[in-house]
């Protein structure tokens, strides 16, 4: 190739040369070019992967929150119906107590046994108020 | 992404435990009035306690 472009008149071997150079342009930039293409489908195809992945767990993410959301609504309706269901037996003893026989007269806890349940009563808020 | 907090509790469960008061005067059956009324505040924590565990997010 060398040889053939040397027995050409000097203008023409410039010529030649540059429109080598050219075409070698042409061909990089076309493969540039071609090679974009096929690189941004990739990404193209990756991006999709990704936003379906993220939709799937973003599924299951607002499924489990739902269900925990249903489980202490179920909770708290079970504890409003404990207390509902508690509430009456409690009214009938206090009741029951208040028709009860009297005590004896002067049948009273004495200081000693005022201030022992007081100082319980203390204790158990004082732990009870603590965090 | 949608948050991954698990949802607030249930106002009814997320109520404290109310203070023990002391009883009114010094009388058995003052103190057997509290006695009830404690038993029924103990209870209702204790229900609400197991409710809370049982609603945890397992």
């Amino acid at each position: 190739m060398i040889a053939a472009l040397a027995r050409l008149a000097p203008y023409k071997m410039w010529i030649a040369a540059g429109a080598g150079a050219v075409a070698a342009v042409l061909a990089f930039g076309a493969g540039w070019i071609i090679n974009g293409w096929r690189l941004g489908a990739d990404l193209a195809d990756l991006r999709a992967q990704h936003a379906q992945a993220q939709a799937t767990q973003a599924g299951a993410t607002v499924s489990t929150l739902q269900a925990d959301a249903a489980a202490i609504h179920q909770a708290a309706t079970e504890y409003v119906g404990i207390e509902t269901t508690l509430a009456p037996k409690i009214a009938a003893l206090t009741k029951e107590l208040r028709n009860a026989p009297k005590l004896p007269a002067g049948c009273a806890p004495d200081p000693v046994r005022m201030r022992n349940l007081d100082a319980a009563i203390d204790a158990a808020n004082q732990a009870a108020a603590a965090r | 992404m949608p948050p991954t907090r698990p949802p607030p509790l249930d106002s009814a469960l997320a109520a404290p435990c109310p203070a023990v008061e002391k009883p009114d005067s010094p009388d058995y059956d003052v103190w057997q009035a509290w006695a009830i009324n404690l038993l029924q505040q103990y209870a209702g924590c204790a229900a609400r306690h197991a409710k809370i565990v049982q609603a945890w997010p397992k």
